[in-house]
């Protein structure tokens, strides 16, 4: 078990330091000049210049990429062109609004995908089964951003129920930052109300994103559960007369939990490479956003430490599953053995 | 109904009545919401050059001039209540009893240190005022700067210049960077607006300053609230749904329709010198041969520009617009789509059927429709442009290292009298917005006589040839120069356009109707 | 742990393409209408300029941000062109990127995938760490990365999207020629000393293929969407391109004054993903029931 965690971690790090070196490297080989956006509009050649030197700009590739990984290595993220702070005090500014926006949507996916699963998977050609297969197929094709658009447009548009974007109503004074989740930092400071006005601003990211997952990993889900439901030994339950409810809980759940946890693993992961485009639409001020408005004026170390931190993240979830998943499904312990 | 579904049922009635009318409202009269369109990058007002970054220092800080927004030419007293101007030297007496947010008092050696600072950095709008070589306190009520040759124009650059406190650049001299990394997050100033805080990634705080030397319309908003909205659409929801009270560059075609709707007046006014214009390489071919530039200048079909402005636009004839003090536009030719003189040129160069790059900032609907437009106007004369989307930065780059033929930019002329820093930051050499390298020696003469002389006639003579000038190179395609408009909800009443710079807001002129 | 254990991702892989759709008569509806679908997409994609009624690229200034009405049954954009016209002629591009990236990465490792299954041993184990490490990679970020050394276009969007779509075909292969192996047909022919090439070309390939089939099929729902995606985010097709995910990102200035222009290539979107999924669907029972 050691020697299998200790390799999977120095796995791990390999592939940061592939993203590493990818994306610095690509990010380097630009056509544009960083300190031209620097020194700003009508600065003079001379100043440009002496910016370009200031930041190390100047400096030959290698040596640059070299100071940067030094710095990786101390949790030094280098230094930010567009904020002119240190990319690591951005980085915890704007990583807990992600992680909320994730984690809220994510604990709503599980659940509903759940349901919604069960429910396809007791009836299969019912007509729920029917209107959930029709959600997931057309579901699948919708781009998250258009689906973003829409429900802005519909709740807070042509409805007035919710705000159209940012963490909390832009009127309000929103509770002192804490630990930088809102609705932690909400109940911290014993405001329901304040709690209730963050879920305001929370409910139509957290939707697009839901929705989006639903699509796919109810279908997944689904699947599972009808090959489970159709495997003799449910028969044989049936026959014998047992519930149809102690049937689901007691011996189907059980055995797809491992297959669902991997869809839910993927659709986790999945998320991370595209909140940016949820982040872009609803002002979320979140790692996604703070990378995209980096990159469009060419300050990359943001970038790269966004591919880092989903990387490690992907990396860690992996690492995660495949602890559990022998754990979890005996079967695949066996055949490991 | 099953039990499952009545608790169901239950729970959707008890949410859909509370969340009804829980969206945010522009009930609270006092703060004024407003969105920009991008975050600052820094409020230091010695690198601030770009709108949403102007839009803290011009209301957190003063100037020792204003000027009229309806009338550019009259220059209005604010941090200095008059000025003279002997040569070389302008004197500037200053105001008496303006205290800084933090209650220390204000006087000369603020202007000195403000003004030296700002030309040791050499950023933002340093340029205006990049002749001064000598500022001295005369007394603490007066200045006097002095420029390398006469400037007529000083006074109303000067209108560009904060002024912030020398003790605040004094405390923080022996930091690392001369303290500079200070005023790029921290404002202590002597206007309206006092900066109260910065959540990055969502909007900067500003507190009314009770205790401005200038007056308050009633119903001034005691709060306001600037918000970083990076997307043009959302900006225009917004400022539909009531979300924000005024928003910056909403795309026209929603600012016209929320402007002519219930609830809201539309503001126009003429700011911008050019929106959009095509920059020309005058050292990459195809574009660096003049007779195939003047077939694209020919061959641009003008109309469409128009009529996608709804008609709140017309076409330029030339660098400086038909409002600004003294511009000889009027007295031009019209510039025309004239097919067949585009295919004469065509021939002319002997450039028939070539191709070029069009590098285009994205962000700005008009640019990409101006991209648009040239590329289906080369193709009536059988030349096929490509258009190569990117942000600012790169597109802007990618001409001036010769990668792309033509870009698409829109700007203003900051200064509000002055039209040779337009013309020194779009048509002399080394100017940034002078993407396609542009050169004339006359020119660059022109430019810098024009400010030495005393006469205004001679001036406006010496314009007119630096006008026509920039017309016969074929360097520029100015497509449009449309309207501004601005939707006000009509709760609101003070914004006016102005006509010196982008969209541009004055507070402390805004107040509840 | 042993390199033939399955992993969370080959289940992963496993579902994606299980079979859910039976032989009811709404779901025989169903397919059928995604079958049509198809065709007319196909059509589009095809014979852009004889179904198209005006030409996707010339302006027409006069008539911009028209309702959708008898003349333009998609409305106009901001330019007065044809939203309906430019929404067939863009099929050609999102759509066939998304099949080009989904169908060039199931050929590419339909042989990657068998080297590693039938080899075994340290091969496998070298090109499967390979594949585990380009797993690892976000999607999004390599886009940007790449967007960013080689700039924005089409070419951008291919190169990013098939680096990472391969790794699950390559995983999808090498897990069905592992179990094809122990196939009783199989070992009798290794067993009579049938040549590797025939034995791969006559027992191996047609289960191999099948199964990237089912897989391909449902993928190209995913990769159009991740097209219009990058798109969306400047990242690939430039105007006047009448790429779905351009359109669409073109649209957002306009929305509040023109929604048929954010709406119709968002729809043609929805529904092109949406029939390639229920023809995987079908494929996919198809096999199952084969397999049975």
């Amino acid at each position: 078990m050691a020697a299998f965690l200790a390799r999977r971690l120095a796995w791990g790090v390999l592939v940061l330091l592939m993203v590493a070196i990818l994306t610095f490297f690509l990010s380097r080989v630009v056509p544009a000049d960083p300190a031209a956006f620097l020194a700003g509009q009508n600065a003079s050649e001379a100043t440009v210049a002496r910016i370009r030197a200031e930041y190390g700009l100047d400096q030959p590739l290698a040596v640059q990429f070299g100071r940067y990984l030094g710095g990786l290595a101390v949790g030094d993220f280098g230094q930010s062109l567009r904020t002119h702070r240190p990319v690591a005090v951005d980085l915890a500014q704007f990583l807990p609004a992600t992680l909320e926006l994730l984690i809220v949507s994510f604990l709503v996916y599980v659940t509903v995908s759940f349901f919604l699963a069960v429910a396809a998977a007791r009836h299969p050609s019912g007509w729920v089964d029917a209107c959930i297969r029709l959600f997931t197929m057309l579901g699948t094709g919708i781009p998250v951003f258009w689906l973003g658009m829409a429900l802005q447009f519909v709740f807070f548009y042509r409805l007035h129920w919710l705000p159209l974007s940012g963490r909390y109503p832009i009127r309000e004074i929103a509770p002192p930052s804490i630990t930088g989740f809102l609705l932690i930092d909400a109940a911290l400071a014993g405001k329901p109300i304040a709690v209730w006005r963050a879920l305001q601003s929370l409910t139509l990211p957290a939707l697009t994103i839901v929705l989006n997952l639903l699509a796919v990993g109810t279908r997944m889900s689904r699947a599972a559960l009808i090959a489970e439901y159709d495997r003799p030994y449910i028969r044989t339950a049936r026959g014998k007369g047992v519930s149809a409810r102690a049937i689901l809980y007691r011996h189907v759940l059980r055995n797809v939990l491992s297959a669902v946890l991997a869809v839910t693993t993927m659709q986790f992961g999945y998320m991370l490479s595209w909140v940016i485009l949820v982040e872009v639409i609803f002002g979320w001020p979140g790692i996604g956003l703070y990378a995209y408005q980096s990159f469009q004026v060419f300050d990359y170390a943001p970038v790269i430490a966004l591919a880092m931190v989903s990387t490690a993240g992907f990396v860690v979830i992996n690492l995660l599953m495949d602890l559990l998943y022998p754990l979890i499904d005996p079967r695949v312990r066996r055949i490991a053995a | 109904m099953t039990t499952k579904a009545k608790w169901a049922f239950a729970i959707a009635v008890v949410l859909a009545a509370v969340l009804h009318g829980a969206g945010s409202r522009a009930d609270d009269p006092s703060t004024l919401v407003w969105a920009d369109a991008g975050e600052p990058s820094t409020i230091d007002p010695a690198k601030a050059n770009i709108n949403w970054e102007l839009t803290v220092t011009r209301n957190v800080y003063d100037r020792l001039v204003n000027f009229d927004l309806s009338k550019p030419a009259k220059l209005e007293p604010a941090l200095a209540t008059s000025w003279t101007q002997d040569g070389t030297a302008w004197t500037f007496k200053l105001r008496d009893g303006v205290k800084f947010h933090d209650g220390s008092p204000f006087g000369a050696a603020d202007v000195k240190a403000s003004i030296d600072r700002l030309l040791r950095i050499g950023q933002g709008q340093s340029y205006l005022v990049a002749d001064i070589t000598n500022v001295t306190v005369v007394d603490p009520q007066t200045v006097k700067i002095e420029t390398k040759g006469p400037n007529v124009f000083l006074a109303g650059n000067l209108s560009r210049i904060e002024i912030i406190a020398k003790a605040d650049i004094d405390k923080h001299a022996g930091d690392a960077d001369k303290g500079d990394a200070w005023f790029g997050e921290h404002a202590n100033g002597t206007g309206p607006y006092a900066f109260v805080a910065w959540t990055r990634g969502a909007q900067i705080e500003l507190k009314r300053n009770a205790g401005w030397w200038g007056g308050f319309p009633k119903g001034a908003f005691d709060r306001v609230i600037d918000r970083f909205v990076g997307d043009g659409a959302s900006r225009g929801r917004g400022l539909e749904g009531g979300e924000f009270d005024l928003a910056s560059f909403v795309p026209r075609d929603d600012a016209l329709r929320i402007g002519h709707s219930a609830g809201f007046h539309a503001v126009e006014g003429n700011n911008l010198w050019a929106w959009p214009a095509l920059y020309l390489n005058m050292e990459l071919k195809p574009t660096s041969n003049p007779d195939f530039r003047e077939a694209l200048v020919r061959a641009f079909d003008y109309s469409a520009m128009i009529k996608y402005f709804q008609g709140g636009a017309e076409t330029g004839r030339g660098p400086v617009p038909s409002w600004f003090p003294g511009s000889p536009e009027n007295s031009e030719p019209p510039i025309a789509t004239d097919l067949a003189a585009a295919k004469a040129a065509l021939a002319r160069s002997g450039l028939a059927g070539a191709s070029f790059t069009c590098s285009v900032p994205s962000g700005f609907p008009e640019f990409s429709f101006a991209a648009t437009v040239l590329q289906s106007s080369a193709a009536q004369i059988g030349v096929k442009v490509q258009i190569d989307e990117q942000p600012f930065v790169q597109a802007i780059t990618a001409i001036k290292e010769d990668k792309s033929n033509c870009f698409v930019l829109g700007n203003a002329n900051l200064s509000p009298t002055d039209a040779t820093k337009f013309f020194a930051a779009h048509y002399l050499k080394g100017g940034f917005f002078n993407s396609g390298k542009f050169y004339d020696a006359g020119l660059e003469a022109t430019m810098a006589k024009i400010p030495t002389i005393a006469d205004e006639a001679e001036r406006n003579a010496l314009l007119k040839q630096a006008f026509e000038t920039v017309v016969n190179a074929h360097y520029i395609i100015w497509a449009a120069r449309p309207t501004t408009v601005i939707p006000e909800p009509d709760r609101i009443e003070g914004y006016r356009i102005d006509p010196a710079e982008y969209i541009n807001v004055r507070f402390w002129e805004i107040h509840a109707k | 742990m042993s390199s033939t254990a399955p992993t969370p991702q080959d289940v992963v892989a496993v579902l994606a393409t299980s079979p859910s759709a039976s032989a009811s008569a709404s779901d025989r509806a169903l397919l059928a209408g995604a079958c049509l679908v198809f065709a007319v997409f196909a059509a589009f994609a095809l014979l852009p300029d004889l179904l198209a009624p005006y030409d996707p690229i010339i302006l027409d200034v006069s008539h911009r941000m028209q309702a959708p009405d008898w003349e333009h049954w998609f409305g106009t954009d901001e330019g007065g062109r044809d939203v309906l016209s430019r929404v067939i002629h863009g099929t050609r591009y999102s759509l066939g990127l998304a099949v080009a990236i989904v169908l060039g990465s199931a050929l590419f490792v339909v042989l990657y995938g068998a080297i590693a299954g039938l080899a075994r041993g340290w091969v496998d184990d070298v090109l499967m760490r390979i594949v585990d490490l380009f797993f690892g990679i976000p999607a999004l970020v390599l886009a940007l990365a790449v967007a960013a050394a080689i700039g924005r276009g089409l070419e951008t969007v291919v190169i990013s999207l098939a680096a990472i779509w391969w790794p699950g075909y390559a995983r999808l292969v090498r897990g069905e020629i592992l179990s094809l192996r122990e196939r009783p047909h199989v070992e009798a022919a290794r067993a009579i000393g049938v040549p590797l090439p025939a034995l791969l070309r006559r027992h191996l390939l047609p289960f191999v293929v099948q199964a990237v089939n089912v897989r391909v099929t449902t993928d190209i729902g995913y990769a159009l969407v991740a097209v219009t995606a990058l798109s969306f985010l400047g990242l690939g097709a430039q105007s006047p391109t009448p790429e779905w995910g351009l359109l669409i990102r073109d649209s957002r200035p306009y929305f509040g004054s023109a929604w048929w222009y954010l709406v119709f290539p968002g729809t043609m979107v929805m529904l092109a993903a949406g029939a390639f999924s229920v023809i995987g669907d079908a494929l996919a029972s198809h096999a199952a029931g084969r397999e049975r």
